[in-house]
């Protein structure tokens, strides 16, 4: 459940990681494929280790997007304090709403995790201290110090450290005893606790840490984005981070990553297919969402473990030594 | 993971950003084509806005480019379709504007898209037009926003004068609160009305996104008001035009609807509908001279094109924001963004929705003359009396 990909094969992608925004004319695809990255790989653990699903993951990139957001425009705080404190605070939201949530199971937690959100947009359209119906605008470019950054360049790289930091940060808790309760909760959560292990408590943790995933991906899009209102985080793509949590693979530490980039690239492709010449402007929607039903049904028929564990396991049937 | 990995990427991560900090997009150049953005709503709710503003610019661009482009040079417009969603529109708009090679953008129809892409303007230092009338920009405070259309406050005014010269005395408000043309819009007919003695009997929110007004309706129905304004944008109009047909009172709407795309699917409900719109929508009936013939500049090929159909409100606005940001192009002789924009703050030029004299003070560039009345007659727009008489000596030429 834990295998690692090869260390050759990390510094190959995280090489043609930080090539890619040099050579990509379209930074925002790729800020936003790495964002949602940063997010699955916070919900592949949930979803994977904890067993637990969230269909409202928007509502913790919202939390992290409304700290920057209200932090730089409303209370002068600097943009590396807000982009610090933005994970902190949905991971204490998370962990608010999360003793009372997380006592739901299966679909109703998941129906629970989807209220959450229209709940946060609701309160973030009506209430005029959190943007109203109008959003955040004005939010200031990120910078440190006297550096500002003027490029959306910066932007992807950034994104790229909070990806790096996120899936450091997710092996090491895996390996943790915290990992190992975590990790329990999976198989049974009786079995877990009869094991010693506090299951409500663990359950709020990763809860928790995946929120702060959510929201430090949600600190970077308001930099990146300097606007921030309920629209900025429709239901949609929290079902979107479902989708790409399972096609790269539930509880691997490099499904997520696998995940946003498999689903955006394709998503990608079909907007290009979409907006060609001759085809009705309602294509694009059409398509989108026929490719997501597409996509989740053939991952659940063929690889219903998804890919990075079912990649795994194809390296380990083969014999050693055999040629690649 | 081990920790060779995470080495590994943060070395490359680190030189990679160095390689990256000088290989920033290049500026505008003095060769090639010249390139401008757009960023309009060709899907979603407000796609009718921007589905004419880029038909017009798309004509206007092969205009200008079969004339010889601009500065000797071709015109270039890479247009975004921000899907009548303010965050897409906002990414949309840091795109382009993080693209040196953009000399300056007309951005969204959507005035709560063009407001809250305002500060991208300026941290880009990018001229920016919007095509949707953004009260905030009027004032010049942001020094890269400008808007070609007549902002809700001008239509309010000119709404209310045309309500009083018809000898109404009270009036019923709807609008929209969840975007800044319906609110600004409302306050100022509110504050028109009640400063020229107009009792507002009735002056109620909506939610644009339903589909059943006619709780409101029954309310304005029950104040007997004599017009009944409502200032929303897109499928709300029609559904309240359907729904409050057969009341007796007459319906005024505002330029948000003054469009063959308004005025065909309300049919026989929206036939008598009175509306504020740009000067060029009831081009036809103008009298002869420069303005005249600056709408028809643009009007005539648009009627080959499109089988006889005029062009509605939006192809308007999106021909003279094309317009201005060329005429300051030449005007600056350079593709210069900050050069472009100073030169768009003193520009002084006449378009098919009337003549626009910027300054750093005024970012709106037009007056109330810039605004007529019209109203639904047999299936199009057609000035009102008041209008016509108005334009015998009150044209912006």
């Amino acid at each position: 459940m834990t295998r690692r990909p090869s260390t050759l094969l990390v510094v190959v992608a995280a090489v043609a990681a930080c090539i890619a925004p040099l050579v990509l004319s379209d930074q925002t695809f790729f800020v936003h494929t790495v964002l949602a990255a940063v997010v699955v790989s916070g919900l592949s653990m949930l979803m994977g280790y904890a067993g637990q699903a969230s269909l409202g993951q928007g509502a913790f990139v919202a939390v992290g997007a409304l700290t920057v957001a209200l932090g730089t425009t409303r209370w002068g705080l600097p943009p590396l304090v807000v982009l610090l404190l933005a994970p902190l605070v949905a991971g204490m939201f998370a962990t608010v709403v999360g003793r009372p949530l997380l006592r739901l199971q299966g679909h109703y937690l998941a129906f629970g995790t989807l209220a959450l959100l229209l709940m946060v947009q609701t309160a973030m359209s009506s209430i005029d201290a959190l943007g109203g119906a109008y959003g955040v605008s004005g939010i200031p470019a990120f910078g440190v110090g006297g550096w500002t950054v003027t490029d959306q360049r910066p932007y992807a790289y950034l994104a790229l450290a909070c990806l790096a930091v996120v899936l450091w940060s997710s092996a090491r808790i895996v390996d943790s005893r915290f990992g190992r309760a975590m990790r329990a909760l999976s198989g049974s959560e009786t079995a877990a606790e009869s094991a010693g292990v506090p299951v409500g408590w663990t359950k709020v943790g990763v809860f928790a840490l995946s929120a702060a995933f959510a929201g430090l991906a949600g600190a970077v899009t308001a930099f990146f984005t300097p606007y921030v209102s309920a629209d900025s985080f429709p239901p949609l793509e929290s079902f979107t981070y479902v989708i790409m949590a399972v096609v790269g693979g539930l509880g691997t530490i490099w499904g997520g990553v696998v995940g946003a980039v498999v689903v955006s690239v394709l998503l990608q492709a079909l907007n290009t297919v979409s907006s060609q010449p001759g085809l009705p402007p309602t294509a694009a929607p059409i398509i989108q969402y026929a490719a997501y039903g597409t996509v989740l049904i053939i991952a659940l028929l063929f690889l219903p473990r998804g890919i990075v564990p079912s990649v795994g396991s194809l390296r380990l049937r083969r014999p050693q030594g055999s040629p690649a | 993971m081990t920790k060779k990995p995470l080495i590994a990427l943060v070395g490359v991560g680190l030189l990679t950003m160095t390689a990256a900090c000088g290989t920033a997009g290049s500026a505008a150049t003095s060769s090639g084509p010249v390139k401008i953005g757009l960023v309009a709503p060709l899907t979603g709710p407000f796609a009718p806005l921007g589905l004419g503003d880029k038909a017009a610019v798309e004509q206007e661009v092969a205009r200008i480019n079969a004339h010889g482009g601009v500065l000797g040079r071709k015109l270039e417009v890479t247009i975004k379709d921000d899907k009548t969603d303010v965050p897409q529109s906002v990414t949309d708009f840091n795109q382009l504007a993080a693209d040196k090679s953009y000399t300056a953008i007309l951005s969204s129809s959507n005035v709560s898209a063009s407001t809250a892409a305002g500060p991208s303007m300026q941290s880009n230092r990018i001229p920016t037009i919007a095509l949707g009338p953004v009260s905030a920009f009027k004032d010049g405070k942001n020094k890269y926003a400008f808007t070609c259309v007549a902002i809700p406050e001008l239509y309010g005014e000119a709404l209310v004068d045309y309500l009083k010269a018809q000898g109404l005395t009270k009036v019923a408000i709807a609008y929209t609160g969840k975007d800044p043309y319906g609110s600004v819009g409302n306050k100022a007919t509110v504050d028109g009305a009640k400063a020229a003695g107009l009792d507002v009997v009735l002056d109620k929110e909506i939610d644009v996104a339903g589909t059943d007004f006619t709780p409101v309706i029954s309310q304005v129905k029950a104040a007997k008001p004599d017009a009944f304004v409502v200032w929303v944008a897109g499928p709300a109009s029609v559904i309240i035009t359907k729904q409050f047909a057969g009341s007796g009172i007459p319906l005024v709407m505002t330029g948000a609807e003054a469009s063959n795309l308004y005025v065909q699917p309300a049919g026989q409900e929206g036939e008598g509908v009175t509306m504020t719109s740009n000067i060029a929508v009831p081009g036809r009936e103008l009298p002869a001279g420069a303005l005249k013939d600056s709408i028809d500049a643009f009007a005539n090929p648009w009627l080959k094109a499109n089988k006889g159909v005029y062009p509605p409100q939006f192809a308007f606005d999106g021909a003279t924001g094309i317009q201005l940001l060329v005429a300051a192009i030449e005007k600056a002789k350079s593709t210069d963004r900050e050069k472009v924009r100073d030169a768009l703050e003193s520009l002084d030029l006449l378009t098919p929705t009337g003549r626009f004299k910027f300054s750093p003070t005024d970012h709106g560039g037009i007056g109330k003359d810039a605004i007529a009345i019209v109203q639904v007659k047999g299936g199009e727009l057609k000035a009102t009396p008041y209008s016509l008489e108005q334009f015998k000596t009150n044209l912006p030429d």
